[in-house]
């Protein structure tokens, strides 16, 4: 750069620029600059809508107590990428979280199966965050068929399923009929299986799971155990505060649906204590509970349940 | 006439310059004969000061006849003192010679006392000089240290570790050591681990490191001992040095050193900046038998500039400002679905404001810093369960204090010093989750005083050397919090950990004892005995959370800990080539913080479970050790120095309120390797300067329990360069020639042989 003049600053490309001009310059960048920043851009929420195709709800019905309905949830990115998509329960003044979970996706399209619960109006909001923070909800209210009444329940009374080392009885219980197999003919019946028992020595203890809890083959040893199962269907289990005397008076489906817990069901039901009331749900989406009556022994030994479940 | 008068006038400034005579020296190693650049040299009495150069040349022009005396001194060695008789028109030229004075170094160190006056110090300082920084085979700054026994600094995944960790006598945590950087606490006061990567070893001029407890003189964090990092100033009116360097993992970066001086040496404004920059690809720190598609290379890129600017009143008058902003970004080696995967990124300030006043008489010190580290951490993972969690902590640590100390030579045979020091700190920190609403919030604050006093004091001839001190110390936290808002199940292992935590107060004295004897130039015993002093820091107290070692429970009911020392230590020069110093020293820890396991686990965010562990006060610990250094100058280009140390650290009385019944009386503490060795050859030549190292570490238990054991290891490193047209330095190092691979206690894989090619261009 050279100086050709008390009013010439900078010589670029061989040309001179005035003083004058290039203080107009310098002012048009610092406003350039100042008003760019003024309007800083806020940033795009995700959007969110569901399918309103024949087989989905996506706008507020009436339904009866217990009935399973389809959703499809359609979200996409607004600046940043979806993190969190939250379906969210609220019944009267208490809000539920029903599935919450952590993603990373530029776009969302999840269908769920939910089951009217027992309370007169209950409304579904779906929800998507982004990782600015930002979020977009949608929501519909299912209200109560008051002309129906509550489903009627499988009762099964005193089953006793034996460890994985147990020679009197089977360990596989199928919940459509009751019956209980060992592994040999639970292997032929795969899709009938939604409920195991096992001792795990390295700490779960005595435990009731299903083929879909990713139980080890140290458990089952041998091909056919159900880590290698082709069905493998995945029942979750949540422990309640019931009594076995609540279990007891159970005659429909009204406390099965809103005894189990949907963020806290869990894979398996471990270190089983006489008494315990566990709810369950199925992956065919039935609701039911069980009582523990007896625990006895380790992996050669046997647990003893009543168990009901919705039809 | 006239004409001819003016004649004579005009001559008048020749005759007057050829009347006057000039002082030129060389600066010379007595024993090896190898030049000592930057050598101090002055003339005593007329305030003239230079430095020799890279030829270990000095001179002093414009002199009239007289008398002069020049006196030279050098780190490490004694100073020369020599009377010149000089006449008119009378060049003189001569050669000083300068004994080394290993034994006796404590003349030259500052972190030992505080000062910069000759202190005999009833201690053994070691001091890693500009010329063995860049003679050893080193990449990172803690690398240096292998050159003092007793000093554990490891790097398990070389310099893609977040932090490097340093660890003096025993003891196993860095947050026991104080790192100071030209004076002012590096250190943050909550302990911070990150600093070692910001301390590149060009920007480094000296490391003095001195062991045992100077909490006497330094308070909370200085139980193990002091590692004082110096800088110097510029030596020249104009100085520049630039680097570029590639290494292995696609490693590559350089450095930019300039500065300079107006006026002289000890009068004017001088300025000196530093940058620094180094990216990495890195490498897959899981190994084969575990790894997945989730495993990504362990990134690295950082950067650090700084600027020191100062004005010298005169010799040992200045006042001084520095500036420094470091970034630095690694990754943890896993990614998920965020584009850099999880990481850990540092940006700190660090500012320093410095008035100093030294002369025969007496010394003024004033310390103000401001440190300010951002740290944000990344961090992707999938649960045992499937669920996928990803959430962002950002930490924010502000460290600010003003240290001050006098010193006074009046009283005779008296050093007396006091001085008083105030700190202040804060941590706050918020995760945020974004597969969840949850947010957590943990803050924390301490606030610390300090006055110490200190006498030395020096009978027969300067021969017995008696040293005193004491320190009080308050600390004051407050501020301390955990709360998570909006929580969900993502969060509920730490739902039961939420509160306020009362403020609490602590006050400390460490005094501190020694003398010594200085047989002669080559022998000199001393013994010493101190106490040392730490408070818990904020995140023992308040924060519960992921932790290296697993999931940590805080503990507000942690108290300080403290430490006495004994030590007993020797410098002994038997023939002019070798000296050796030995050291045996027993310290007991009371109210040790250590980490124990509660029994539990716990699955927090990835697959694996967590044991759940808590920070406690242990009862007592016992460390007894032995450290031996060797120096051997064969011949003037050849020489050899050995490090040895023997650590005995185990818990002596196991006393903490623990759920579990587990008794730890008798158990070695972890991640302290009994046996630690190194060795540096380093042989100069006229065709390429060689330097091969050596380092041993021992076994190591990981787990308080001692049942679970880290293999020892042995790795050799080797440099060779070669300066050309005395101004390019080209040169080669190799860590880890054997490429010897292991897997840490964490189950990640270490770097293995590891390259870097240097170019150095210096003005």
């Amino acid at each position: 750069m050279h100086f050709h003049g008390k009013n010439c600053i900078p010589c670029y490309a061989n040309k001179c620029i005035t003083g004058k001009w290039f203080l107009l310059y310098l002012i048009a960048c610092i406003s350039i600059g100042f008003i760019s920043s003024c309007n800083k851009k806020e940033a795009m929420p995700p959007t969110i809508q569901l399918d309103a195709a024949a087989d989905y709800l996506s706008k507020d019905c009436i339904l009866a107590p217990g009935t399973n309905f389809k959703v499809r949830i359609l979200a996409e990115m607004g600046d940043a990428n979806i993190t969190n998509f939250v379906i969210k329960n609220t019944h009267g003044s208490e809000t539920v979280s029903y599935f919450d979970t952590g993603v990373n996706n530029e776009t969302i399209n999840i269908s769920k199966v939910l089951t009217k619960s027992v309370f007169d109006s209950e409304t579904w909001t779906f929800m998507v965050i982004d990782k600015n923070g930002k979020n977009a909800s949608v929501s519909f209210t299912v209200y109560n068929d008051t002309s129906s009444g509550y489903q009627d329940i499988r009762v099964f009374n005193d089953l006793i399923l034996g460890a994985q080392y147990c020679q009197a009885t089977g360990s596989f219980l199928s919940l459509n009929s009751g019956n209980i197999w060992f592994l040999n003919d639970a292997f032929t019946l795969q899709d009938s299986i939604e409920m195991l028992y096992y001792y795990d020595s390295t700490g779960d203890a005595n435990t009731i799971a299903s083929p879909g809890a990713n139980i080890g083959s140290f458990i089952y040893p041998g091909s056919i155990s159900p880590i290698y199962w082709t069905v493998r269907h995945e029942t979750r289990f949540y422990k309640t505060a019931y009594s076995a005397s609540d279990f007891y008076n159970v005659q429909n489906d009204s406390l099965l649906l809103v005894a189990y817990d949907e963020i806290n069901g869990k894979r398996k039901a471990k270190n089983l204590v006489t008494g315990d009331v566990y709810a369950f749900k199925t992956a065919h989406i039935k609701y039911g509970m069980f009582v523990i009556e007896n625990v006895a022994g380790t992996d050669s030994g046997t647990v003893q349940i009543s168990l009901k479940i919705q039809k | 006439m006239k004409k001819l008068i003016l004649i004579i006038l005009s001559l008048f400034p020749v005759i007057s310059v050829s009347a006057q005579s000039r002082i030129t020296g060389t600066v010379i190693d007595d024993f090896t004969g190898n030049i000592l650049p930057g050598a101090s040299v002055t003339l005593v009495d007329s305030n003239l000061q230079t430095v020799s150069d890279v030829e270990g040349i000095y001179y002093f022009k414009g002199l009239h006849a007289g008398k002069y005396k020049v006196a030279v001194s050098y780190i490490g060695f004694k100073s020369d003192t020599v009377l010149i008789n000089l006449g008119r028109k009378n060049d003189r030229y001569i050669i000083n010679k300068l004994i080394k004075a290993v034994i006796d170094i404590s003349e030259v160190t500052v972190a030992a006392s505080r000062t910069d006056k000759g202190f005999r110090v009833p201690a053994t300082i070691d001091v890693i000089s500009k010329k063995q920084i860049q003679e050893l085979p080193l990449i990172t700054a803690d690398d240096a240290l292998l050159l003092v026994p007793g000093v554990n600094a490891s790097r398990n995944y070389g310099i893609y570790n977040k932090t490097g960790d340093v660890t003096l006598r025993g003891l196993n945590r860095n947050i026991h050591s104080l790192i100071l950087l030209d004076g002012a606490p590096y250190s943050l006061f909550d302990g911070s681990a990150n600093l070692w990567n910001k301390l590149y070893p060009d920007k480094i001029d000296d490391i003095e490191v001195v062991k045992s407890s100077n909490s006497a003189l330094y308070g909370s964090n200085a139980m193990a001992g002091v590692v004082s990092i110096n800088t110097r100033k510029p030596q020249k009116p104009f100085e520049a040095i630039a680097k570029l360097f590639f290494g292995t993992y696609n490693t590559q970066g350089g450095s930019l050193s300039l500065g300079g001086y107006k006026g002289s040496i000890d009068k004017g404004f001088y300025w000196k900046t530093n940058g620094f920059f180094r990216k990495s690809a890195g490498y897959i720190m899981a190994p084969d038998s575990i790894r997945d598609t989730n495993d990504v290379k362990t990134y690295l890129m950082e950067y650090n500039a700084s600027l020191k600017a100062g004005y010298n009143f005169g010799k040992g008058h200045n006042i001084e400002a520095e500036y420094e902003y470091s970034f630095d970004k690694r990754g943890n080696g896993n990614k998920f679905f965020e584009e850099q995967g999880s990481y850990n990124h540092y940006k700190t300030q660090f500012v320093r404001l410095a008035y100093n006043k030294v002369n025969d008489k007496s010394e003024i010190h004033l310390n103000a810093f401001y440190k300010r580290e951002h740290y944000i951490k990344q961090n992707e993972s999938v649960k045992n369960t499937g669920l996928y969690s990803f959430y962002n902590t950002y930490t924010n640590t502000n460290d600010e204090g003003l240290w001050c100390s006098y010193s006074t030579h009046k009283i005779k045979h008296n050093a007396l010093t006091v001085g008083a020091d105030f700190k202040s700190g804060a941590s706050l920190s918020n995760d945020i989750y974004h597969t969840s609403v949850d947010t957590i919030e943990n803050n924390g604050r301490m606030t610390f005083y300090g006055v110490f006093i200190q006498d030395q004091l020096s009978l027969l001839k300067d021969k017995l050397v008696i040293l005193a001190a004491l320190r009080a110390d308050l600390v004051h936290f407050y501020g301390g919090e955990f709360h998570i808002y909006s929580p969900t199940l993502a969060t509920e292992f730490l739902y039961d950990y939420q509160r306020n935590f009362d403020a609490k107060t602590w006050f400390a004295l460490s005094p501190k004892a020694g003398i010594k004897y200085i047989f002669n130039e080559n022998y000199n015993v001393y013994a010493s005995y101190s106490w040392g002093f730490r408070p818990p820091n904020v995140s023992d107290l308040t924060r519960t959370g992921d932790v290296n070692k697993g999931f940590k429970l805080a503990n507000p009911d942690l108290k300080p800990e403290r430490i006495q020392s004994v030590e007993l230590g020797a410098g002994i020069r038997p023939l002019k080539w070798l000296i050796m110093q030995p050291v045996l020293f027993y310290s007991v820890g009371n109210d040790f913080q250590y980490f124990v396991a509660t029994g539990d686990s716990v699955y927090t965010s990835g697959t694996k479970m967590k044991p759940v562990i808590k920070r406690q006060n242990v009862g007592r610990v016992d460390i007894a050790g032995f450290e031996y250094k060797m120096i051997m100058n064969f011949t003037k280009n050849l020489s050899f120095v050995a490090c040895y140390s023997y650590n005995y650290s185990v818990i002596g009385k196991y006393t903490a309120n623990s759920a579990t019944a587990r008794d730890l009386t008798g158990k070695y503490l972890i991640e302290v390797p009994k046996n630690l060795a190194s060795g540096v050859f380093t042989w100069n030549n006229r065709i390429v300067n060689t330097s091969i190292a050596a380092k041993f570490i021992d076994k190591e238990w990981v787990d308080d329990e001692n049942t679970v054991e880290m293999d020892s290891y042995m790795t050799f490193d080797i440099k060779v360069q070669r300066l050309f047209y005395n101004k390019i330095n080209v040169a080669l190092t190799c860590q880890n020639l054997l490429d010897k691979r292991f897997v840490d206690s964490k189950g990640y894989l270490s770097p293995g042989r590891y390259f870097l090619a240097e170019v150095t261009f210096n003005w």
